[in-house]
């Protein structure tokens, strides 16, 4: 059985999407060289270009086709590459998917971002342009004698602005995302963001509204909910005992700008950047996925159920 | 007026903020020393709470293990008299005490394959343990607290204020080097 945030996990259209790349895959382990002979094709194709645009120069024969030659040779092999490397990272995500019994599907999809944005619009509703999820696993771990179901993925979007004299500016942000559904509920909706500048200063004036045991913490995070401070600090501090304070301000220190958000039955890890920060699988040399790799992965939804179980415990 | 007057009461007022900035902050921070000590008792009043049916259960299955269940007890009530106290270096010697005696408890239990297999023995155990976690987190905290309240004494210029209005240095959740030896326990 698997779980998605927002609606059913669809496998057999997850799995005909995925097909072009487990049909990449295939071809990969029928000829294992082939992969080495693409970069090499794109470096070749840079290096041809440029000998050819460097002797018309160098002869004067076309001076501007010369640069053009240049110039385009190395951004087609730019794009090359570029496209030969998002197919790799795609098929070692596939591999890691399969080998733990999960599902992946790399494609950009823009109607999830939409459903949750309207559900988790604290986490999901920013920028302005291009805004979706891609890189999506589904599956459930084992962890302390416990099955857990997670949903994650990579949201991206871009941040358009516009400069006094009417330029466009286009940022891109990518973000990673667990989310993780809980059996006990949680009973009301707040969100763990790092303390800002403003709210630091806003402290020094008036007292915070939550405060825990951890002085630290107190620092380190500020808190957003609905309903009566009453009511929801309650809820609140009954999920943030000591040792998830110390938890979550290990996962400060580990990753960016950490947001967590609990709602119900789900609680949502958000985290700036891109879950991989560097593959160790080099298809090039083997087509063994590397152990450490898919470890890495393993340790990351570790850590996130490590905090999510001791958040549970004392629910009712 | 002339102007080292207006000069002389400003610095009059920036000194008058500055005294009541740094006696807000440091009573806040002794509160929260407070706050993280309450926490702990919550804790240790928790596993104190659970040690009652581990004893009645542990006593059905090993019946003459009477001197470690004794130890168990004491170690209990001297830290519930230790809390009603507030005596933080008692509190912290009865919970090593406690810690290692429950160690012992479970190390025997493993002898004992009718009581290891007891649903509410490994239920109790499984509670205890967590309980551990929480009570180890919690002196993590409260430790935090104190030293950024006892830095606060002790550093200049706010050691000045704290002298004046008479704010002491707190203890730390820690048990002295002798005490820090493992519980032995006879059998």
């Amino acid at each position: 059985m698997l779980w998605d945030t927002v609606g059913t996990v669809n496998i057999s259209s997850i799995r005909s999407r995925c097909a072009k790349v487990e049909a990449k895959c295939q071809f990969l382990e029928e000829n294992p060289k082939h992969l080495s002979k693409q970069f090499l094709k794109s470096y070749i194709i840079g290096i041809i270009g440029t000998s050819v645009g460097l002797s018309l120069l160098v002869f004067g024969v076309g001076d501007n086709l010369g640069i053009f030659l240049i110039i385009f040779s190395w951004i087609y092999t730019g794009f090359l590459y570029k496209e030969i490397k998002k197919l790799t990272v795609d098929m070692i995500k596939l591999q890691i998917a399969k080998q733990k019994n999960w599902i992946y599907n790399p494609d950009e999809d823009y109607s999830k971002w939409q459903k949750l944005s309207q559900i988790y619009p604290e986490l999901f509703r920013m920028g302005n342009e291009k805004q979706y999820i891609e890189d999506q696993f589904w599956g459930n771990m084992n962890y302390k004698n416990k099955i857990f179901y997670f949903h994650s993925g990579l949201f991206s979007y871009d941040v358009v602005t516009r400069d006094s004299k009417g330029r466009r500016h286009s940022t891109t942000y990518k973000k990673h995302f667990f989310n993780i559904y809980v059996s006990k509920s949680i009973n009301c909706k707040f969100i763990l963001t790092p303390e800002s500048m403003f709210d630091k200063i806003g402290n020094m004036f008036s007292k915070k509204e939550i405060n825990t045991e951890s002085n630290r913490f107190n620092k380190t995070f500020a808190f957003t909910y609905q309903g009566p401070k009453e009511e929801q600090s309650q809820h609140i501090v009954k999920v943030l005992t000591p040792a998830v304070q110390e938890k979550l301000l290990s996962i400060h220190d580990r990753k960016k700008n950490p947001q967590i958000l609990f709602n119900d039955n789900v609680i949502s890890f958000m985290f700036d950047g891109t879950l991989f920060k560097k593959l160790h699988t080099n298809f090039k040399k083997s087509l063994d996925l590397d152990q450490r790799d898919v470890d890495f992965l393993t340790h990351e939804l570790e850590d996130i159920l490590d905090i999510t179980t001791e958040m549970v415990q004392y629910l009712d | 007026m002339a102007i080292g007057t207006y000069i002389a009461i400003g610095v009059g007022v920036i000194i008058v903020l500055w005294v009541f900035m740094t006696y807000n902050s440091l009573v806040g921070l002794r509160n929260n020393a407070k706050k993280a000590f309450s926490g702990i008792d919550v804790q240790l009043k928790r596993r104190s709470d659970l040690i009652p049916n581990l004893i009645n259960t542990v006593k059905g299955y090993a019946t003459h293990e009477k001197e470690l269940l004794e130890k168990v007890t004491l170690a209990r009530t001297s830290i519930m008299n230790a809390s009603a106290q507030g005596d933080v270096k008692g509190m912290a010697q009865g919970e090593n005490m406690l810690s290692g005696a429950l160690k012992s408890v479970f190390a025997v239990a493993e002898s004992y394959p009718d009581l290891k297999a007891n649903e509410n023995f490994l239920n109790l155990q499984e509670q205890l343990e967590e309980t551990e976690d929480q009570i180890a987190a919690s002196r993590r905290i409260y430790n935090e607290n104190v030293t950024d309240f006892n830095n606060k004494i002790q550093m200049a210029p706010s050691n000045i204020i704290a002298g004046i209005f008479g704010f002491k240095e707190q203890e730390l959740f820690e048990a002295q080097e002798s005490e820090r030896a493992n519980v032995e326990v006879k059998f």
